[in-house]
């Protein structure tokens, strides 16, 4: 346990001194939270080892699948060590132990990044709007902040409260990034641990920025209703001056918007935005401001020459922005201290000034901590430089697409440049010819890195001309997506919660991440609309929530248009940005506590044990990139939520899997008698890299089955992982694995009943008995048989 | 032939491939080995594009050749090895696979054609790593690969097409 602050409280009602009398005076000194009618659980502020053992027993099922990128640690000056096979560095660590550190590591990062953007928001918000305003989530919300409320048993009321929450989330990140220094953990299993902590204690981040925003800046609240936005790159009007906001924290942005309405020019000047501060900012206006897509359409879009100005403010921004805003005669304002790139300071001059600098060229951006003077900035220079750039938002002609490529000497270093392996040089053989098809396929699965640039021997601007020769597709990307709606209603969970824990709704699958997509991005929509026609939960945030709109059905509609935002089966729910992430946890969270009662304060295991037993939920984070995508993951593990990524996600170094095979790793307690059974492996893996969409879909629907499944449920959950298994592998196929989810003969399928009695047949298989109360706690059956004795 | 690992970036490790330019020394090497097994990936596809051939039927004669055992989790592959009649492959999901070769499995030879460059470099690693003891791994793709035990050069799409027939008339003498 690891309380950062105790309350303390003095009063005192007569104090004499020589030099004066006191009556009646209050000392308080820490942060007061008002207490909250639930008992307090077994672990507030958990320290990195409180959950431990909870980890451990993952960790003994899950094990590690290492795949490194680096056989070396060059960590210290005794290196570089060579770790390779069963080798030891001068410090004594060994390979496993190494790729768990990194890991650590990594985390760290991603889990510090949402802590300081929490941080900010935080002290920005509650400075603007009060340290008391009430946190509200709208009227079906009692339980907000599920995750808080379950790891720090902090029930939090007002703004204020959270500055204790965030106190103890910093300190926590430092104390579990010291492991990482040389000579200190020694062991891959307690970095592992140390990875589930870190995840949990970026949970608690997302879940502070995110009620943050909600609460203060007015964002849709639980409303599965929330208004349509449009989305792409055809859906900016190029007419007008364009501001482009990237990033993640939105009050760079809403001070745009605020300042074009009190300007009453709004409908003036075009605000658009990537990656998550586009979802924040249509959050925060819910009108108007439009999306251009995930981050990866960052460089695809600042090409085109369109934005005039580019408003940049943290994470995932293109790190040499300026540079491309330069070549486009656009410039960039930085609004945070931790992303100032290079720019001078005029954070405290006149804006007027500033914009007339940045019109006379002798700077190419500005970093403007203020954020209502960088909005000023903002609008003054695209309203002056939008009329003189309309030159520079001409398109490349064909004919030079043709020319640059009869330059090309086919030597290939593009492609070996590009992590996508993209067959660069045979489409600009064809381009060479006049066929610029082959540039137009690379669009679909290039994420416009600009590697294949800076590789070319002949300096031919390759992206350029992908662009040029997609330019008619990049011109129908005319998409509409629900605005984020925030948290899940607590009547939602209500209607819901017991069919998912039964089994008779399938499973609830997020999509969730970044847009590091090998297949470009219309795996991830063809995977949420398979899922939502099979009655799954379809869940969604960040740029998989964008990607999931770039796409029409037949009668021309998106999956938001096709498909209702309410958190039910067959349904698709944007619940908004990276840090609303925070809400799929909680929806997981609120299940156990609103359908099961099971007590929230501070009662992380035993919840996480009952995510793990029963609830069916997966998340896939297809495109997953960044060092806070491997956070938000290990946040999901230690929760008992499985976590499928695509090919790219191999490169987070270690997969966890389970292994089917190994029955003895498959037992668990029934919780009504203390007897030890088997459960089967269910769910089979916590961290999986899927190497096709089509094993992604299947792997999902195989990983939402649960010990505590019912026969109904678990012939629920088992056809739809037959049925997809024969969709993509032959009707006369079924699931190599199948005996081991089948445990009586009512579990079977009836649509399949005589094809999978003759499999089990054939795999010698046998009766187990299904278990209604499963548990990995001791702590659990001794709770239940104590109840049932009284 | 180029000497050279494909990717920009991937730098050799303390312990590295041994790369084979000899298709007779290839199929040599296959020869030596009892039980082997090959893995398909997605990407075969886009091999056949642009070598603009049947690379699933020249896999399948090595296999045939040397009794191996195909596997792959592409459903399109699926279909064409069902449609050749093919029977001696399974679909594995390359993970588990992997996972199995380092546990399981009495495969002595992984073979790897047609998977993300990415994606087989770090499978190939993690068997590199924890499977050494009883598993040999070779790679087929015409993109070098350090962390196989093996591996055929990085090579243009027509000299490697050129040089699979050629191990597939090698391996059936």
């Amino acid at each position: 346990m690891s309380i950062p602050y105790s309350r303390f409280k003095v009063r005192i009602d007569e104090l004499k001194t020589p030099l004066s009398e006191i009556r009646g005076l209050d000392v308080s000194i820490g942060y007061v939270v008002e207490e909250w009618e639930e008992p307090q659980g077994p672990t507030p502020f958990p320290s990195i080892a409180t959950l431990r053992k909870w980890d451990h027993i993952l960790l003994s099922r899950y094990r590690p699948l290492y795949l490194p990128f680096c056989d070396l640690c060059c960590f210290c000056t005794y290196g570089k060590c060579d770790l390779s096979r069963e080798r030891r560095g001068s410090c004594g660590l060994g390979l496993s132990d190494q790729q768990s550190r990194l890991v650590t590591l990594v985390c760290s990062i991603g889990a510090s990044t949402h802590a300081s953007h929490a941080r900010e928001l935080l002290e920005k918000l509650a400075e603007r709007f009060d340290r008391d305003h009430s946190i509200d989530l709208g009227p079906q919300v009692h339980v907000e902040m599920p995750i808080t409320r379950l790891v720090t048993g902090v029930k939090p009321r007002t703004l204020g409260d959270l500055e204790i929450v965030m106190d103890y989330v910093e300190r926590q990140i430092v104390q579990t990034l010291a492991s990482v220094h040389t000579g200190q953990e020694g062991s891959w299993i307690d970095y592992e641990s140390k990875v589930f902590h870190l995840g949990m204690l970026d949970h608690v981040a997302l879940e502070v920025a995110d009620v943050t925003q909600i609460t203060a800046l007015n964002f849709p609240k639980a409303d599965p209703e929330s208004p349509l936005a449009d989305l792409g790159l055809g859906v900016i009007d190029v007419s007008k001056p364009v501001i482009l906001v990237v990033g993640h924290n939105v009050i760079p942005a809403g001070a745009i918007v605020d300042y074009l309405e009190r300007m009453g020019i709004r409908g003036e000047v075009e605000v658009c935005g990537l990656c998550c501060t586009a979802h924040e900012v249509t959050r925060y206006e819910k009108k108007n401001a439009k999306i251009v897509g995930p981050m990866s359409w960052q460089l695809r879009f600042i090409r085109t020459g369109v934005p005039d100005v580019i408003v940049i403010d943290e994470q995932c921004i293109f790190t040499n922005i300026v540079e491309e805003a330069r070549r486009v005669g656009a410039v960039v304002i930085a609004t945070t201290d931790k992303a100032c790139h290079g720019l001078p300071d005029k954070s405290s001059e006149d804006p007027d000034k500033v914009v007339e600098e940045l019109l006379s060229g002798r700077v190419p951006g500005a970093l403007m901590l203020d954020h209502d003077r960088a909005a000023e900035v903002a609008v003054k220079a695209a309203l002056k430089l939008a009329p003189t750039r309309l030159r520079l938002k001409a398109k490349l002609p064909l004919e030079d697409v043709v020319e640059y490529a009869k330059k090309c000497t086919k030597c290939r270093e593009c492609e070996r440049a590009c992590p996508q392996n993209l067959p660069i040089s045979h489409a600009m053989e064809r381009a060479s010819k006049g066929d610029i098809a082959g540039l137009a396929e690379i669009y679909e699965k290039c994420f416009a890195c600009s590697r294949c640039e800076h590789a070319c021997l002949k300096q031919i601007p390759i992206l350029n001309l992908i662009l040029k020769a997609a330019e008619a597709k990049r011109n129908s990307e005319l998409f509409k997506i629900r605005v984020g709606r925030g948290p899940i209603q607590d009547t939602e969970i209500r209607a819901v919660g017991r069919d998912i824990v039964l089994g008779i709704i399938p499973g609830v699958i997020a999509f969730v991440g970044c847009a590091n997509w090998h297949e470009g991005a219309v795996d991830v929509p063809v995977m949420a609309r398979e899922f939502a026609s099979r009655r799954y939960i379809v869940l969604a945030s960040g740029c998989s929530a964008m990607a999931i709109a770039m796409y029409k059905n037949e009668e021309g509609r998106t999956p938001y248009e096709e498909f209702p935002g309410e958190f039910a089966p067959s349904s698709i729910v944007n619940v908004g940005s990276c840090v609303a992430n925070s809400h799929i946890a909680g929806a997981v969270i609120k299940i156990a506590n609103i359908f099961a009662r099971l007590p929230l304060r501070a009662n992380y295991m035993e919840v996480a044990d009952y995510i793990l037993n029963r609830i069916g939920a997966a998340a896939i984070a297809w495109g997953a990139m960044s060092q806070k995508a491997a956070a938000i993951a290990s946040g999901f593990w230690r929760l008992g939520v499985p976590v499928i990524v695509g090919p790219h996600g191999m490169k987070y170094r270690r997969m966890l899997l389970g292994d089917g095979e190994k029955g003895e790793a498959w037992y668990v307690y029934d919780a009504k008698t203390g007897e030890r059974v088997y459960g089967g492996p269910a769910p089979e893996h916590l961290f999986y890299a899927a190497e096709s969409r089509e094993e992604a879909m299947v792997m999902a629907a195989k990983l939402c089955i649960r010990p505590a499944d019912t026969p109904q449920g678990r012939a629920i959950k088992l056809t739809n992982y037959i049925s997809l298994y024969k969709k993509f592998y032959g009707y006369d196929k079924l699931p190599p694995d199948l005996h081991l989810f089948v445990r009586t003969e009512s579990d079977i399928p009836i649509t399949y009943k005589d094809e999978v009695l003759k499999f089990l047949r054939e795999a010698n298989w046998e009766e187990k008995p299904s278990v209604s109360d499963p548990t990995l706690l001791e702590e659990v059956v001794r709770k239940r048989l104590a109840v049932m004795k009284q | 032939m180029s000497l050279e690992y494909w990717l920009k970036g991937e730098i050799p490790q303390p312990v590295k491939a041994t790369l084979i330019t000899d298709v007779k020394v290839l199929a040599g090497k296959i020869k030596q080995h009892k039980k082997p097994v090959v893995l398909l990936g997605s990407e075969l596809y886009s091999l056949e594009r642009l070598a603009g051939s049947d690379i699933v039927a020249i896999v399948a004669d090595i296999a045939n050749a040397v009794n191996a055992d195909l596997t792959t989790s592409n459903s399109g592959i699926v279909q064409r090895l069902d449609s050749m009649g093919f029977k001696r492959y399974r679909v594995e999901f390359p993970m588990e696979f992997a996972q199995k070769l380092a546990k399981h499995s009495n495969y002595d030879l992984a073979m790897f054609i047609g998977f993300q460059y990415h994606y087989e470099w770090l499978l190939l690693n993690y068997l590199k790593h924890y499977a050494y003891k009883h598993l040999n791994t070779l790679s087929l793709e015409p993109y070098g690969h350090p962390n196989a035990t093996w591996t055929m050069p990085s090579q243009p799409i027509p000299l490697w097409y050129k040089n699979l027939l050629a191990l597939v008339e090698v391996l059936k003498t």
